[in-house]
């Protein structure tokens, strides 16, 4: 049966219609092979130099030949900073790992952060497959978290025997926390004790790291959170008010103490003071004034009448201007005084 | 078919040798990657020969094997990675519900074995989880809580669970699954949340006793503070009444005896002198003084 004449049905490709259709591409391909003698050795040559590299300045480097390091066990097989002369692929393989670089692993597996969300809060207890916190020595529950920093000490080791050290790490800090924050009542947590406790952790931390070979070493391990469960903060604000009303009450009374005391010596020295002048005074007076007398009792002694009429004028004067007033009498007759007075006082009623 | 595609067409012997280096290289590379194997450091690598393990490749480097389907190269990852256990309420030696997390630090030490028995990482964990929790369930029920968290450091018993879990589970991976483990730790430690209600209520009566604690012993400090400061005020008043006191009366008892020593000189003008002083402090504005008009100094204006 003749299929050549019935429509829609597509006619059989000969031979030639093939090398037509395909002619720019074979025309394209003959234009690369009459120059490929040129690329190829181009090509050649970045493959044999692909497998040199650059080890920045904070890296190092290790080579894997077929899969297995490069002179493993010398200290040729970790290459140093510089240029490193490598096979190309697939028979070397370099990597490059940043010793210098400090890495940063943060521990939230004893927070409420590793959550992701604050549902929680609203509720009255907490969840422990969905919660973080840690349980203290003395049966109380806090949230902590830690943020550590380390960097590769052995590049073999963490490169070859370790599959991620992230989380082995994050597991690590977590268990010293955990034991670390069981041996300690939660008051010395969360006040006094929590600088000991943070450095006990770092220092346990380094310890295990050493002991489990991991190929890093800790640079700092701070804590970054430390509180106590959502659900008693009002109890635990309401102790540091009266922790602050209490010191408030101290200082006050310190206050009080550091006016009044000064106060009183103050007091203290002007009266003393005051009392040393006076006393100086009055013996200055009684001096000056025995003195007059001792002059003057000579001079009676002397002159009695002189010195006595003169005292008495000198306070009759006196007398007379201070009195409301002043009556003379004659003498009487015969009298036996030729000078004489009286005088009438008159109280007030 | 044979007329020129191009003005400068390639000659045929330079395609035809390219066409050999052509297929000589990729026959070279299929071969090599039918049949050979590289196993990376941290790995291990089994050759399968039609279904059954016919070899362990333990150290890294390139092998040869023969090609699919006849032999196949299964890799094992032999690095150390940790593995978290689930979260399961166990009961301790006092009765007291704890969730215990255990991480393990483990890797493939047997890889023939691992491959025979697990397969896989994620079975691998499976499996490990099982044994983890079963030994920790069994040593857990020989301590009480304080072996976990305590104030007292002589009942903390962690590191002595955690060597003992390791001990238990050790050799029964080692041995059944080809694993290494290389420790147990705890990442958490919990109390099933019926609980945490009760410590809750535990820890707010606690603040509220503390809250008080702290105002009275502010109050009874700052008490203290101001009883020492009014008693030390007091000695110092005391003390300066005493000095002033002191220093007047000396002053006086000086000054009497000068008085004295002078006015024993002269008793009688003393006497004059002190009678006309009482005069002056006497006679005031409401007194009436009444002089004879022969006395001194008014006689001079009264005629003989």
């Amino acid at each position: 049966m003749n299929l050549e004449h019935l429509p829609f049905i597509p006619r059989k490709r000969t031979g030639s219609d093939w090398v037509l259709l395909f002619a720019p591409v074979r025309m394209m391909l003959v234009w690369f092979l009459t120059r490929l003698s040129w690329w190829l050795v181009g090509l050649l040559v970045l493959y044999a130099v692909s497998g040199i590299t650059i080890v920045q300045p904070d890296e190092v480097a290790v080579v894997y030949r077929w899969g297995a390091i490069r002179n493993a066990g010398t200290a040729q097989a970790i290459a140093k900073p510089g240029m490193l002369l490598a096979l190309p692929k697939p028979f070397e393989r370099v990597h490059r790992i940043p010793v210098q670089k400090v890495f940063e692993q943060k521990v939230e597996g004893l927070h409420f952060r590793a959550v992701g969300q604050m549902t929680f809060l609203s509720s009255s207890t907490l969840n422990p497959e969905k919660v973080g916190y840690a349980l203290t020595g003395d049966g109380n529950v806090v949230h902590v978290s830690f943020s550590v920093n380390y960097q590769i000490e052995d590049p073999i080791v963490y490169t070859v025997q370790i599959e991620d050290v992230a989380p082995m790490l994050d597991h690590i800090v977590r268990s010293i926390a955990l034991q670390q924050i069981a041996e300690r009542p939660v008051d010395s947590i969360l006040s006094d004790g929590r600088e000991a406790m943070v450095q006990a952790i770092s220092k346990s931390t380094s310890t295990e790291l050493e002991r489990l070979n991991l190929g890093i070493r800790i640079v700092s391990l701070e804590m970054v959170d430390l509180v106590p469960p959502y659900q008693i903060k009002d109890e635990f604000s309401a102790v540091q008010t009266s922790a602050i009303e209490a010191e408030t009450a101290i200082q006050e009374a310190e206050e009080y103490r550091a006016e009044q005391l000064p106060k009183a010596q103050t007091t203290y020295n002007r009266q003393v003071s005051k009392a040393k002048s006076e006393s100086t005074q009055t013996l200055a007076t009684a001096r000056a004034e025995a003195l007059v007398f001792e002059q003057l009792a000579l001079e009676a002694k002397e002159h009695p009448e002189v010195v006595y009429r003169r005292l008495l004028q000198e306070r009759l004067g006196v007398i007379g201007k201070n009195a409301g007033d002043i009556r003379f009498v004659p003498p009487p007759l015969g009298s036996r005084y030729p000078e004489g007075y009286r005088i009438l006082l008159e109280r007030e009623p | 078919m044979d007329q020129p595609l191009m003005e400068n067409p390639v000659s045929s012997t330079s395609l035809k040798r390219l066409r050999m280096v052509v297929v000589v290289l990729a026959l070279i590379a299929i071969g090599y990657r039918a049949s050979s194997t590289i196993v990376s450091e941290g790995t291990s690598a089994i050759v399968v020969r039609l279904g059954n393990p016919a070899r362990v490749l333990p150290n890294p480097g390139l092998y040869f094997t023969l090609p699919w389907p006849i032999e196949e190269v299964v890799s094992i990852d032999t690095r150390r990675r940790t593995f978290e256990t689930q979260h399961t309420e166990m009961l301790t030696k006092d009765k007291k519900n704890v969730v215990l997390v255990s991480f393990v630090i483990w890797s493939v030490s047997d890889p023939l074995k691992f491959f025979q028995s697990i397969g896989d990482i994620e079975t691998a964990d499976e499996k490990l989880n099982g044994l983890v929790t079963n030994a920790k369930i069994g040593v857990l029920g020989k301590y009480d809580l304080t072996a976990l968290a305590s104030t007292d450091t002589t009942l903390l018993k962690t590191k002595e669970i955690e060597i003992e879990l390791l001990s238990l589970t050790q050799t029964l991976a080692a041995e059944q699954y080809g694993i290494a483990i290389q420790h147990i730790g705890f990442s958490r430690l919990s109390l099933p949340k019926e609980n945490i209600r009760a410590v809750f209520q535990q820890m707010r009566a606690e603040r509220k006793k503390f809250a008080v604690e702290f105002r009275a012993k502010g109050d009874e400090q700052a008490s203290r503070i101001r009883a020492i400061t009014d008693t030390e005020v007091s000695q110092i008043e005391a003390k300066m009444t005493q000095e002033v006191a002191e220093l007047r009366g000396e002053a006086e008892a000086q000054s009497a005896k000068i008085y004295a020593d002078a006015h024993s000189k002269d008793p009688e003008l003393y006497r004059f002198i002190r009678s006309l002083e009482t005069l002056e402090d006497v006679i005031g504005p409401k007194s009436t003084l009444i002089l004879r008009t022969d006395a001194a100094p008014f006689d001079v204006l009264v005629e003989e």
